[in-house]
């Protein structure tokens, strides 16, 4: 279940049902949903236990999230967003290596 | 164009007084230039970050007053970490008014007075809120852009390590660096982690240090053209490729498209390695190597530290020679122009032209210069 979508006009995202985009107030229409999210990038900080991740929304808007297992680069995943909480699910298989190609 | 005409950066590292690293980088490139206080018709100051690190406010005319320039004209430049390389794009248009003959350029920072967490977070403030939100930081984002980088390429993140080393080799022959001792690929691959998979030695150090540069219309090293380009704030807001910096690209091209040169014709380079992976990164998007082949100019630490295709950050970087954030561009800029007159500490042979790239923030506000030797 994707939930998640982006507004063209400001790039940021937004979420069905909100009048317009949360960020910008566009209402002209341009809000997209996405189809499906793939993460981009990881890293953890010194001292924490989670991953923050990039993910891409679709084919533009990306968004951050927390993981608890380290997350294979490239691997799709599903979208839930609450305002501004963002939560994977179906990340897949933790990655293994320093690369995951 | 524009021309160098004296310049001084003071040693980097930590300095118990500000007001004295300051006065010191002011009369070194004056003397240097053989000018006086008198000669100088406008001071640019470069500092990213006195509020955040000293009591210091009114920085431009702070500055002014320690250099014995009070009543000179004065602006600060705050661009982030590529304050130093906008001051001078600042002076260059300063120095095309009929009445300003002579402008002093200086850089400085003092990053030693706040302990390392509170450091990172002040530098925080660089980032986009929403991602501040996040418990990002600069390290965190550049940590991303690590991972993104080394999967999409299928590198080996040891080429982290290789660029530590050679920058600490390089930088213990500059007797301004910070680090003044080489470091093994042992030592580098056991630091600690900071942001996967960046360690503590992937990244720079915080730095106090000052830099000056004199700006007038004839002298040894030319400022051939500049090239400027901004992006979105966030890392999030961005739609470009997540292993590269498009305002990188924008910068160079517009740099490369009011030059005589091409990427090929440089013969040292000084770019913004605040973290190890930045120097593949950069070379990518400077535009002088293909997509994921910037490992490839990075020696091992069996290999000459300098490519003999292109030297790159002889002086040791950011990475090694420190990074007092305001001062780094001018420090960079000081380095080229050692190389082009052919007194650096590990120089080039017949460096003739050189390249200057500086970021400000992660991946924003990039300025790129290039220097040449007057005809």
């Amino acid at each position: 279940m994707i939930e998640a979508s982006w507004c063209e006009a400001c790039g940021r995202v937004a979420v069905p049902g909100e009048e317009g985009c949360l960020e910008c107030r566009d209402t002209t229409g341009t809000i997209q949903l996405a189809p499906s999210g793939r993460i981009l990038a990881r890293t953890r900080l010194r001292g924490s236990e989670t991953w923050i991740v990039l993910v891409m929304l679709g084919e533009g808007a990306r968004v951050l999230a927390t993981v608890d297992e380290k997350p294979r680069v490239g691997s799709p995943c599903e979208v839930h967003m609450d305002g501004e909480e963002v939560t994977l699910t179906n990340v897949g298989e933790p990655s293994t290596g320093p690369n995951d190609r | 164009m524009s021309a160098i005409t004296g310049a001084h950066a003071t040693r980097f590292g930590h300095h118990e007084d500000t007001a004295n690293m300051v006065q010191e980088a002011a009369q070194g490139a004056l003397n240097d230039a053989g000018l006086t206080r008198e000669d100088i018709d406008a001071l640019v100051v470069a500092n990213a970050a006195a509020e955040h690190f000293t009591p210091i406010g009114n920085v431009s005319v702070w500055t002014a007053t320690q250099t014995g320039l009070t009543g000179t004209p004065t602006l600060r430049i705050d661009t982030g970490p590529s304050s130093g390389l906008a001051s001078i794009w600042a002076a260059h248009a300063l120095a095309q008014q009929p009445h300003i003959e002579h402008v002093l350029c200086l850089g400085w920072e003092t990053m030693t007075t706040l302990p390392t967490p509170e450091a990172t977070q002040a530098l925080a403030r660089l980032m986009a809120q929403n991602e501040q939100r996040h418990h990002l930081t600069l390290p965190g984002l550049v940590g991303l852009l690590a991972s993104a980088y080394l999967d999409r390429y299928a590198i080996d993140p040891i080429v982290l390590d290789h660029a530590a080393v050679k920058a600490h080799r390089l930088a213990a022959n500059n007797p301004i660096a910070q680090f003044q001792d080489p470091i093994t690929i042992q030592e580098a691959q056991r630091s600690p982690i900071i942001a996967d998979p960046l360690r503590l030695y992937h990244c720079a150090p915080l730095t106090d240090g000052a830099a000056a540069i004199t700006i007038g219309s004839e002298g040894p090293v030319t400022i051939e053209a500049m090239g400027q380009a901004t992006d979105h704030l966030g890392f999030t807001q961005r739609r470009s490729a997540p292993e590269s910096f498009l305002a990188t690209r924008k910068a160079a091209r517009r740099a490369f498209e009011r030059s005589r040169h091409e990427p090929r014709d440089m013969d040292v380079i000084e770019l913004h390695d605040a973290f190890t992976i930045l120097e593949a990164v950069n070379l990518e998007d400077l535009g002088l190597v293909p997509e994921g082949e910037g490992p490839m100019l990075i020696p091992g630490p069996d290999e000459a530290p300098l490519s003999p295709e292109v030297a790159v950050n002889p002086s040791g970087g950011l990475k090694a020679r420190g990074h007092p954030i305001g001062a780094t561009g001018l420090a960079q800029v000081i380095e080229v122009v050692d190389q082009i007159q052919g007194k650096a500490a590990t120089q080039v042979p017949q460096a003739r032209v050189g390249l200057v790239h500086n970021i400000g923030g992660f991946g924003n506000n990039v300025h790129v210069a290039l220097l040449e030797a007057s005809a």
